[in-house]
Order: C-alpha cells, then structure tokens, then sequence
C-alpha cells in the first residue's frame, strides 16, 4: 500500500471552488501537499525563507490548494475543435509534454510537478502554494532558491500565476511583458525558472501549438467589438460607461484605454499603476476564474481592484460607481461552464489524448517523444488507478470486485504502455506499433465502461472522496500533522 | 547474482547488507535443492518450492508476532523509544510477507495494514507512537497481535499456489515503482523507504526460493533480467533517503521487471502474474 492514492499530480488537475477552511479535506489536502513539498525540498529549501518547511510543522494558508484531488476542474476549450476540428498531432504531444513532470529539473521533477501543476488545464492555479517560495496562494517566485539555485535573485518576488486561455491574442509574456514570443517565455520557464534540460525545437514547437490552441471561454456577455450585449443589467451598462470615461486629472486615460475592448482588453504594453513597477495590461476575458489579481496576486476580488485605481488615479469614484464598475468586470470576466467534474470519462479522453502521439512517433521512430509519451502516459494511468481504492481502503464500502476489475485493466495498460517503451527503446519499432495497437484495443471497449461501473466506489464519487478524505484526515490529526 | 553459503535464514531485523549475506545463503540451498527440476515437472516441482518458501514466510511472519509483542511491553511500560523501535522492526517481517498477504489472505492485510483512517493495524499504532509521540496505543496493539496471532496460524496451513505466489511478487513489484512523493506508506515513522526495501527482500526471497531455479532453466535471459532489475531496485533503494529517489527510473524498473516476470511465466506453465485479482487463488 501507498499514499499514492492521496493526491494526483498534473494533469489529474483541478481545483474546487470551496471555501477551503470550510472543508476539511480541503485542510487536509492542503497538509498532505505541505507535507510533501516539505519532504522533498526540505534540504534544498533550508535558506529559502521564513516559511516553515517541514512537513510536519507546516499547513498551508486559507485558500491554498494545490489543485489536486479535486472533483471540478477547469474546461479547456480548444479552438480546434470549437471550429469543429480535432486536435493536432501537435497539440496532444504538447498537451502531454506540458503535464509531464519530466521536462522539469530534479526538484520539480522529483516531486512530480508540471507545467499543468500550475497552470490547471490552462488556468491559473489561484490556489498553488510551494512553502518557501509563495507569499500566498495563486503566486510563485520564479527567481526562487528551490527550483534552479542558479536564476535565485535572493528576493522575495513571486508573481502571479497566469492564465494561458487565449494566450495566442496576449503578448507579450510574464507579468512585466519582458519576453515578446511565447516560445521563448515557454523555454526560459522550462529552463530558467525550473531548471530543466533545453527542451528539443519539436517539444518547444508542440507546447507552443497546445497553448495557443487554448481558446478563451465562451462569454455570452460580450458581442463583437468587446461590447455588452443587450442581456447586461443595468449596473453592467453603468460600468461600462465608467470603463470609457476618461480619468478626471489625465483625460487621455481610461480603463479602456489600456484595456482595449476591440483587441482581448489589452494593449500589449506595459505600464505602471502604483503597484511597484511596469507591469504588462492583463486581459479581463474570464479573468472571473483568474484571482489573485495584479501582478504578484495582491488582490482577491474586483473590489479590491477597483479601489486601488481609485486611490492611485485619484478617480472620485461613489460607492455605486465601483459596484457598476465590479459589475462590469464581472460581465467581462464571465465565461461559460468553466468548470467540469471530473471523471472517469473526462481522465480515459485526455490519456488517450497522450497516448495518440505514438501513432505518429512510433512509424516515425521518434525515441524521443516515445519516451515522453511512454512516462507521461503510464504516469497517468497509475495515478488513475489510485482513483479506485484497494481492499486496504477501511473508508470504502462495498465494489470491491469492481475495483478492483477497475485497478486491473488500468494496470494492464500501464504494462503494455511500457511494453512500448521497452520495444521503442531496443529499436524494435514493429513490436512498438503491435504494443499500441494493443493498448487501443484494450483502452477500447469494454474498458470504459469498466471502469464507468466502478467509479460509483471511486474518489471521483463525492460521497467516496469526502469519505476518503475525512478518514485521512482523522489519521493526520491523530498524528499532530493537521490541526484538532 | 553471487551466491555465498553462511548456511543461516535472514534476519528480518539484520541491518540490509547482513540480510544480504543471510539471504545469499538461503539462495544457495535453495538453488542447490531446486536445481534439478529444470524438466516438464513444473508444477510439482514449484509446488515443492513453494512449500520450502512456507518455513521463510513463517520465520517472517512469526517475527512481526515477536516485534509486536515486545511493542506491548514497551507500551505498558510506557518506553516511546522501545515502542517505536519495536514498531519499526515489526514492519520488516510483515512488509516482506506481503508478496503473500495481500493476494492470500486480504482481510487480514485490510485488518493489519488498514488505510487510510487509521482505526487499527500498523498505521493507527505510526500516528500516535511517532507522530504524536505517545503510548496510549494499548488497544491498537491487541488488535493488530489478534490480526498477526490469526496470520502466523494462517501462515501454516493455507495451500501456497506457485501462481498465487508469483501474482503476489509481480503485484509487489509494481506496488514498489509507486511514486512515494506524498513521503509513501510510512511518512510519519518516516520508514517509507524501509518498507520498500522489505517489499523489495520479500520479493527476492520469494522469487529466488520458488521461481528462480525453474525460469533459469527455462530462459536464462529471463532470469538474467530479473536479477538485473531487482538488483536495479536495490541499488536505487540504497540511497536510504526517500526524497533522493527518481521516480521515473523506479516506475520504470519495477514495471520492466513485472514485464519480465509475465514474459517468463508460461515458459514455466504459469499463467502470466495479475497485478490485481479476486480473494481466490
């Protein structure tokens, strides 16, 4: 038995909107991250703050949450099936390389950490928080000591995390708008912040071609030109009007200014708004699902933003001008189903995703991408696995033969995903496609429909999960590692 | 592999290199008993083998009952340190064992190695020994010698399948290559490492007292692989320290080793090993 079923790592990544100290697996999901993070860094993070590091001292702040184990997660849209397409070749190997902890150096790497540990399906993770390394959650020093000793400024700087939805319509990139392709921003992350291997042109090229295939959200809020559409109520309206109207000491600003609603609700510039420096015009396009705002996430809410303009411009807003204004960035900042429950439905669709990449590496003998596919994908399933408790599971009742039917197949595919690899790897391409083929067949039906049955008695039924969850908790606590 | 003769069984409670050396010994006599029934006779001769393997799992078995009953005393006598050592030494008989429990006797390994609330069994008896540094464990510790009295006669008399066996090695081997980044089964002991060492010796003893002989004769690559990757594993587990270990090379050798164990099993009229399967063996 492990603990491997208490959390998923990327890209079994979602986050729950819940008041986190009104949920007690939340704390003690918070915990058990802590706990781990703690472990695995404890020596690298030794001067790396005031944080307490060691697991067994550490629970993380309100709000934190590192996105796992959750039952909601955030939707992706991808323009090329919203234009009635399919994802390319492409885009799932970028898909894939940006959830695969193994283009990360060690440290993240060891603990399992990916581009889509923070940035969760594409959306900002608001509630990540390394210890040592976050001043709270949804923020991250990228210049830190505990991911590449080498870019540590010895400042504590972290920066919020971004949304990379509709990232293709927002350059320039990071926070301060300092890199101008995304490609580059993408290496520098993968290199420079995370100090992992110079990713290959193909991988770099893949990444690139996920991110910009992650299309905003639907907003029926907004019609062409960035406008409200005649659904808006009245406060929407009266902050809309408010968002065009020139500041009274500068008239040649306004919120719009900067904000260009004809162009995303930005201006690809940088500016300096009385928050420590130039920092690069957001996007306000379901920016709902983007908090912490500004640049290093100081805000939680449009409140909180919308006085700060205030104060800092000097803008004589009433009370009811900044509620029409936090109205209207509500409206702007909307977007349709933005989150899904997760599932195993939703988990087999995106591993297969992953795993269509061998259909075009294997004939092409790309060791490369093989590998790759071969880690990122068994990595998955076993994290798959764990979704289906074993008989050691004193939380769960009842299922156990369809758990275990479940926990079978998903092992089964986990072997002939390094079957693959194993060929690949001795050159024996041939034997290679055979595996594939093989997994196709066995990820087809009646596989689905396995594991459909036992998800009844699996951590993606609530009832389970809180179950779940509250036993663990009850051990943690009884152990002095979680709060009475 | 080399195999030195000291003529002893290995101590489950030797520090790893000594368990090495007693382990190597047990590996030569049984070798030397096997080594004849490299012939059609498979199954009876397995079935023999894994008989011999009995008297290994009821030394290991009897050593947790041993270690736990010592965590009693240390318990009433309010001795933490001796608790906790005594719990420490208790989980290396069992995590060896559980090449069998877990496919044998699966309410008695849900019993004695619960998960995750912490109720009974090892782990409710971890929470409070070391995360909470107390005694007051005394019911836990009945329960959990009540569960071990009940294995260690199990242990005796249940009919040991060279199959069920071999699942059990296989399903181990895989359990082995789990990523341990939450800190892994022992994370408030802080002894996770310790368990997959065991597991990794319970593996060993297992595949070398039953298997070994009959796949060498029947594909020496085969056997060859398998040593290489449990050798692999070891080396790995070597480094003491948990946070040190890669868990992408760890996946990946326990699940060539896995592969390696089904490739080899029709080669001696097994069914390739299941890494999961119903409480009948």
């Amino acid at each position: 038995m492990t603990l491997r079923h208490l959390r998923r790592s990327a890209p079994l990544r979602s986050r729950r909107w819940l008041k986190a100290f009104q949920n007690q697996t939340a704390m003690l999901r918070r915990g058990l991250w802590t706990a781990a993070l703690g472990l695995l860094f404890a020596v690298p993070l030794h001067n790396a703050g005031s944080f307490p590091l060691s697991g067994d001292q550490t629970i993380l702040p309100p709000g934190t949450e590192l996105n796992e184990e959750s039952l909601d997660r955030p939707r992706e849209v991808f323009r090329s099936e919203a234009i009635g397409g399919a994802k390319s070749y492409l885009v799932n190997l970028g898909d894939m390389a940006f959830n695969s902890a193994s283009l990360m150096g060690d440290p993240a790497r060891r603990a399992g950490m990916s581009c889509g540990t923070c940035h969760v399906n594409g959306v900002g993770n608001g509630k990540l928080y390394v210890p040592g390394m976050s001043t709270r959650p949804g923020n991250f020093d990228t210049t830190g000591p505990l991911f590449n000793p080498k870019a540590h400024n010895s400042a504590r700087d972290p920066v919020r995390i971004p949304s990379l939805r509709g990232a293709r319509f927002l350059a320039p990139y990071g926070n301060d708008g300092r890199i101008s392709s995304l490609r580059d921003f993408v290496r520098n992350v993968i290199v420079n912040e995370f100090a992992g291997p110079e990713p290959s042109p193909a991988i770099l090229d893949a990444l690139v071609a996920y991110i910009e295939d992650i299309d905003f959200l639907p907003n029926l809020n907004l019609a062409s030109g960035g406008h409200l559409t005649a659904r808006s109520s009245a406060a929407e309206q009266r902050g809309e009007a408010l968002f065009f109207k020139p500041f009274p000491h500068d008239p040649q600003l306004s919120c719009a200014a900067c904000h260009i609603p004809t162009a995303a609700f930005v201006d690809h510039k940088q500016h300096t708004v009385g928050s420590g420096g130039l920092f690069k015009t957001p996007t306000l396009i379901n920016a709902n699902f983007n908090a912490p705002y500004f640049h290093d996430g100081r805000y939680d809410t449009y409140d909180q933003v919308v006085a700060h303009f205030d104060r800092v411009f000097e803008l004589g807003l009433s009370a009811q001008d900044r509620s029409d204004l936090v109205a209207y960035l509500g409206a702007v900042g909307g977007g349709l189903q933005p989150y899904e429950r997760d599932g195993v439905t939703v988990q087999l669709k995106e591993i297969n995703d992953f795993a269509s990449v061998f259909a075009i590496a294997i004939p092409g003998h790309d060791a490369a991408v093989i590998a790759l596919a071969v880690q990122t994908v068994g990595h998955e399933l076993r994290e798959l696995v764990e979704q289906f408790p074993d008989r050691k599971d004193t939380t769960v009742q009842g299922g156990s033969e369809e758990r275990l039917g479940a926990r079978k197949a998903l092992k089964d595919l986990v072997l002939v995903v390094r079957r693959i690899g194993v060929a690949a790897s001795a050159g024996n391409f041939d034997e290679a496609a055979a595996e594939y083929q093989n997994y196709r067949k066995l990820a087809a039906p009646p596989l689905p429909t396995v594991l459909k049955i036992a998800e009844r008695w699996s951590l993606f039924n609530p009832a389970i999960h809180d179950s779940h969850f509250a036993g663990l908790r009850q051990l943690l606590t009884t152990a002095g590692r979680l709060p009475r | 592999m080399d195999f030195m003769c000291c003529g002893k069984l290995p101590r489950a409670d030797a520090p790893p290199a000594a368990r090495g050396v007693s382990f190597l010994s047990v590996v030569v006599v049984v070798i030397g008993l096997v080594a004849p029934m490299a012939d059609p006779g498979h199954a009876a001769t397995l079935d023999e083998a894994a008989e011999r393997y009995r008297s290994y799992l009821i030394r290991d078995v009897d050593r947790t009952v041993t270690s736990v009953r010592k965590l009693r005393v240390s318990v009433a006598a309010n001795d933490l340190a001796g608790a906790k050592q005594a719990w420490i030494d208790a989980r290396i008989g069992w995590e060896r064992s559980e090449v069998f429990t877990s496919g044998f006797v699966p309410d008695l390994d849900k019993d004695i190695d619960a998960w995750p609330d912490g109720l009974m069994g090892f782990h409710a008896i971890e929470a409070k020994l070391f995360g909470a540094d107390g005694t007051g464990v005394a019911s836990e510790v009945d329960g959990l010698l009540l569960s071990l009295s009940a294995l260690s006669m199990t242990v005796r008399d249940i009919r040991l399948t060279p199959q069920g066996l071999l699942n059990g090695i296989a399903r181990l081997a895989y359990e082995v290559g789990e990523s341990k980044v939450d800190g892994g089964e022992s994370r408030v002991s802080g002894t996770s490492i310790d368990d997959m060492r065991n597991n990794l010796d319970g593996i060993e003893l297992a595949y070398r007292t039953i298997f070994a002989s009959a796949i060498e004769a029947a594909d020496p690559e085969d056997a060859a692989q398998v040593g290489h990757k449990i050798d692999e594993l070891k080396a790995m587990l070597g480094s003491r320290d948990i946070r040190r270990l890669d868990p992408e090379k760890l996946s990946a050798i326990s699940e060539e080793l896995v592969l390696t164990l089904q490739n080899a099993a029709p080669r001696i009229e097994l069914e390739r090993p299941t890494l999961e399967e119903s409480t009948t063996q």
